[in-house]
């Protein structure tokens, strides 16, 4: 309608603009249709079924139950117990790893033969499976015959078998394996970031007389920075995710020990042996991812808003 | 390739020619590859087609041909079940099955080991559920309500409810009724211990009180375990598959609980607990038990008992046996007894699981082959009597037990049998309404783990318990979804009555 | 003096520390692979590194026949692949349109995929996408599984769409005037010249896919036949008698490591470059 009482220059502009658009959606389609369905529909349906009480189960209508779900993550003690878990893992993941990485990286950026061959080496368990790894680290970490335990007792550095997967050690198993899965993708992020820094710099540096610890600590950690910044954002997101290797390797057991948040989230929807839904509750799973993701999009921000600080001081 | 490739790359050469090269090879080998499989599929595809009796039988997972019914012209049955220790024998007998039969029936016996009923949930959930599959109490309890379970009383005849009047129980397969499965099978918890470990030790016999398992388990951890061999194991990397097979049995004998349920106040009272969890908790410390229980695994727990590395261990009658002889054989002798309680006081009857039962898919289209296929197989009293007499299971059906001359290994061990200790318990409120009960934190098993093995002081856990479960049960009555269940006059040592 | 016996001091504790990490990468892959070529005995016993006896090729066999991973290695090969192929053709079109269109409701979708990207519900998306796949019929066939782990890619598209912006918009002005559409100005003009992170976009769906766990695992709990390398060694743990066969299970993940790496082999640069162009632009 509206067209017609417009001039005949507008119309065929109008047209050219409306095949503009059917083309750009055309090219646009085929990756617009995945994201909906697999990255927006998803989240949809969870802040939907927040609200509801659903065991997806029976016959079962699922039932409005309001603000129940959220109230119970708040009185859930096995819920915080995989929140503090996840911090645990995270935090402890991070601070070895971050280093491990970094100094991995000074050395091996050196541009000096077979280095680039050593690189490759440290990268390789970044395109592994996690999964089929944590089968191979449960084999290896067992108590009772694996090989780690039967070295250090050869060697004679402990007498008794260590409990790698028990209750007070699961933890520390699983940050070593998590270490072991990231520390070459870390590295490789940081070889990018000494790239950067012109060769002049660090000579010049030298000229002035600076030792190389000095260097490392004067020029290059600060030069670092931004990219460091990234790499700790990354590293966090990549922590508050992990899942697999908690799941082949200990099922966040014994006793929740290992319990994260991702995995507890997963537990109310596909249950594991591990942990005591034996039945799903669609809701109340809902209700513990939506709040986990808020957790980790606090702790992004507190991070971003840190690490903003950080610049002023600098 | 490979060497052009590093040619180029040592040259420093134009990068982009390098990705293109790159991602050429990539495809060329992604094509190939994709070629490979497509016709490779095709062939597998073709085999099944020509020849759909072979494989099938023993093939636990290949539900591809399903889809060939139609070419096939032959009615296919599919049948899951969770069970490993039998699966030989089965397998084979459905395989004779399928070449004999005259009514043009083809049984297609799949096991799923591995989240048996997760999958049967979601097969459900698709429309994918087989046709019959193993009766297992928790996928029976959550799918109960939602009418996909067939009602098999309308397919029997007099013989047959003749045959298997036993096996129907009201309350437990018999509801309002209708009868959704046969159990032919009983099995419960006894306590196995390898005899020459025993005998290593130097103690005489079996423990006869829960006390006297404690400080045999130690003696054998203190004396032994510079050998490798420890005084007792569990498989508590999954509490609730460990302790429903010991300490469930254990408090129905001694304190006449039903998971903490007590039928004549029809409330909840954990607190009872304390004295055999202090026990236990001895029972799993360093100084008794198998290094690594809270990680451990039934299976890989088996094979170190298969290996003379552990002392005793409680699970169940029905599998056991099986396992020892095909699935890890083991060479040391075992024997078996009732489970210890404390002090060797009995308040209660045992109670024992009817199980080696079917259900039948309501929503199946192929209900009537299912049925014939079943009672020509399963329901056979030959193949009972040889499942009996191959110690696969221990039959609850009189003409069984009255035709088969049971394994030698149930006339040595007489405790493997369901004797006149045992008995069928009711399903406690939470067993009844699996779906209903919404139970907010740990359940009983998970919390008796971290008293095991965290910091969770007993006397404050059980009570915590205690209120918990009776939150859950009375939020469920409120609401109206659970069925409140008091027994008056109830007696632990008769608790079917 | 002092000075240079500091520096070789220094250079040895160097050395030590990067000897240390390379032992610490490698021994749980030569451990998984040498292991699997011993016998079940010499495995338990926790033992020698190498095989004691002979090595025992039939492990391989037992795990290709009796645990059926021929089969499963051609749903990983053709699985990954076709990941592989629908990423690289959907995220690049998409990226394109994205650097180059403009078109209605253009700042809603791009807000939506960054935002998306930022908002981590993990594992709680597997039940409403397994529920959409059952509504379409898709959840009992290979390519419900491939669109799943294909997904959103909402990474990927803002990777190649920053690739994109990077290229000098006159090349597509010149092509405009040539009289091409936008398709023809993707297909002759930009896809050239994307084709360094096309192969980054492929080689990192293909590795995420070939080592997926949950979400096939998820996928393949009702339906075996969608069952990959991966989820099938993991299951090794509980299946059949593997509980007590550790030389089955360690030939299984070799089974699945092994062409991962042989792909790593040849590409290990373009692994690592592509690494850094995520992240430096993300």
């Amino acid at each position: 309608m509206k067209n017609m009482t417009k001039p005949q220059v507008l119309s065929t502009r109008n047209k050219r603009k409306i095949k503009e658009n059917l083309q750009a959606y055309s090219m646009l389609l085929p990756n617009l249709v995945l994201f909906i369905a697999f990255s927006i529909y998803p989240c949809i349906w969870t802040l939907k079924f927040i609200f509801y009480r659903y065991s997806g189960l029976a016959s079962e209508v699922p039932k409005f139950i309001g603000l129940d779900n959220l109230m119970r993550v708040f009185r859930d003690d096995i819920y915080w117990k995989a929140a503090r878990n996840t911090f645990v893992y995270a935090g402890a993941k991070i601070i070895i790893i971050i280093p491990l990485a970094f100094l991995l990286a000074l050395f091996l950026s050196k541009k000096r033969k077979g280095n680039g061959l050593l690189q490759s080496v440290i990268f390789v368990p970044t395109i592994m499976s996690a999964a089929v790894m944590g089968l191979v680290f449960y084999l290896l970490f067992n108590v009772y015959n694996g090989q780690i335990n039967y070295y250090l007792m050869e060697w004679n550095i402990i007498k008794q078998p260590i409990n790698w997967l028990g209750a007070k050690n699961a933890m520390e198993t699983l940050v070593i394996t998590a270490i072991w899965g990231g520390v070459g993708n870390y590295m490789v992020y940081f070889i990018a970031g000494l790239q950067r820094i012109s060769e002049e710099t660090l000579e010049s540096a030298r000229i002035d007389g600076a030792n190389s610890i000095q260097t490392v600590w004067n020029i290059t950690l600060p030069m670092l920075g931004p990219i460091l910044k990234i790499i700790l954002m990354l590293s966090i997101t990549a922590a508050f995710h992990d899942m697999t290797n908690v799941m082949v390797l200990t099922e966040g057991g014994p006793n929740y020990s290992t319990m994260v948040l991702s995995l507890y989230g997963y537990s109310f929807f596909f249950p594991v042996s591990a942990s005591s839904i034996t039945l799903p509750q669609y809701g109340y799973g809902a209700a513990v991812s939506a709040v986990s993701a808020m957790i980790a999009g606090i702790v992004t921000v507190i991070y971003l808003k840190l690490s903003k600080k950080l610049d002023d001081v600098y | 390739m490979r060497k052009r490739y590093a040619k180029t790359h040592v040259k420093g050469g134009n990068k982009m020619k390098k990705m293109k090269k790159l991602l050429a090879m990539v495809l060329v080998i992604a094509l190939t590859m994709s070629l490979a499989t497509a016709c490779s599929n095709k062939k597998e595809e073709a085999t099944s087609t020509t020849d759909p009796t072979q494989g099938a039988a023993q093939s636990t997972d290949s539900n591809e041909s399903k889809d060939d019914t139609q070419s096939a012209e032959k009615t296919k049955v599919v049948i899951w079940s969770k069970d490993r220790h039998d699966a030989d024998f089965i397998t084979q007998k459905v395989a004779e099955y399928n070449e004999t039969n005259t009514d043009n029936i083809e049984v297609d016996f799949q096991i799923y080991t591995d989240n048996f009923q997760q999958a049967i949930d979601m097969a459900f959930q698709s429309g994918e559920a087989p046709d019959m599959f193993s009766q297992e109490t928790k996928v029976f309890e959550s799918h109960l309500g939602s009418g996909r379970i067939a009602d098999l009383a309308p397919m029997m005849d007099d013989n047959f409810k003749t045959t298997f009047a036993a096996s129907i129980i009201p309350g437990l397969n018999e509801i309002d009724g209708k009868i959704y499965y046969v159990p032919v099978t009983g099995t419960t918890g006894r306590l196995f211990y390898n005899k020459n470990i025993f005998e290593k030790a130097g103690i005489a016999n079996p423990p006869a009180t829960f006390e006297e398992m404690v400080a045999d388990a130690k003696l054998i951890t203190e004396k032994l375990s510079g050998e490798g061999i420890y005084g007792f194991a569990s498989n508590m990397k999954n509490p609730a598959s460990a302790l429903n097979r010991s300490l469930l049995y254990q408090v129905q004998r001694q304190l006449g609980l039903q998971n903490g349920y007590n039928f004549t106040t029809g409330q909840f009272d954990f607190t009872q607990y304390a004295d055999l969890l202090a026990q236990w908790k001895e029972l799993l410390s360093q100084s008794a038990a198998f290094p690594g229980c809270e990680s451990l695994d039934i299976d890989p727990l088996r094979t170190q008992f298969a290996a003379g590395k552990i002392g005793m261990y409680i699970s169940f009658t029905h599998a056991e046996p099986g396992v020892y002889k095909n699935q890890f054989p083991m060479t040391e002798e075992w024997g078996v007894v009732q489970i210890p309680t404390l002090g060797g006081q009995v308040t209660g009857a045992q109670g024992f699981v009817a199980n080696g039962g079917y259900l039948f898919n309501a929503e199946s289209k192929n209900l009537d082959a299912a049925w014939k296929a079943y009672n020509s197989i399963f329901m056979n009293i030959d193949f009972q009597v040889e499942y009996y007499e191959a110690g696969l299971g221990i039959s609850i059906v009189p003409a069984v037990i009255e035709k088969a001359k049971p394994a030698q290994i149930y006339i040595d061990n007489k405790d493997l049998l369901i004797g006149t200790t045992d008995a069928i318990w009711p399903r406690n409120p939470q067993d009844a309404n699996a779906t209903a009960f919404v139970l907010e934190g740990m359940d009983s098993n998970a919390t008796f783990a971290s008293m095991f093995y965290g910091d969770t002081d007993i006397a404050t856990g059980l009570q915590d318990l205690t209120d918990r479960y009776n939150a859950a049960l009375k939020a469920g009555i409120d609401e109206g979804t659970i069925q409140p269940i008091v027994k008056s006059g109830f007696d632990p040592m008769n608790p079917s009555k | 003096m002092k000075n240079k016996i500091m520096k070789t001091a220094f250079s040895t504790i160097v050395a030590i520390f990067i000897a240390v990490m390379i032992v610490f990468t490698v021994y749980p892959i030569l451990y998984a692979v040498i292991g699997s070529f011993k016998t079940n005995g010499e495995l338990t016993a926790g033992g020698s590194f190498f095989p004691e006896g002979a090595w025992q090729f039939g492990n391989y066999f037992v795990a290709f026949v009796k645990a059926k991973f021929i089969k499963y290695t051609l749903n990983s090969v053709l699985i990954s692949i076709s990941t592989m192929i629908i990423a690289v053709f959907t995220s690049s079109l998409a990226g394109y349109v994205f650097a180059r269109q403009r078109f209605v409701g253009k700042k809603l979708i791009m807000v939506l995929y960054v935002g998306l990207m930022f908002i981590a519900l993990g594992s709680v998306t597997l039940y409403p996408i397994y529920s959409l796949l059952m509504k379409l019929g898709l959840h009992k066939s290979i390519v419900g599984l491939i669109l799943v782990l294909t997904g959103g890619q909402s990474a990927n598209v803002l990777l190649v769409m920053g690739f994109i912006q990077s290229i000098p918009k006159e090349l597509d002005e010149a092509a405009i005037i040539d009289g091409c559409s936008p398709y023809g100005i993707f297909f002759r003009v930009i896809r050239p010249l994307i084709a360094p992170i096309m192969a980054v976009v492929a080689l990192f769906t293909f590795r995420n896919a070939w080592n997926d766990y949950v979400t096939t695992l998820v996928m393949s709990i009702s339906m075996p036949k969608l069952k990959t390398l991966t989820v099938a060694v993991v299951q090794l743990k509980y299946s059949m008698n593997a509980a007590a066969e550790w030389h089955i299970m360690l030939a299984g993940a070799s089974i699945a490591i092994i062409p991962i790496l042989i792909v790593y082999f040849f590409a290990n640069k373009q692994f690592i470059s592509g690494l850094t162009a995520g992240a430096v632009k993300g």
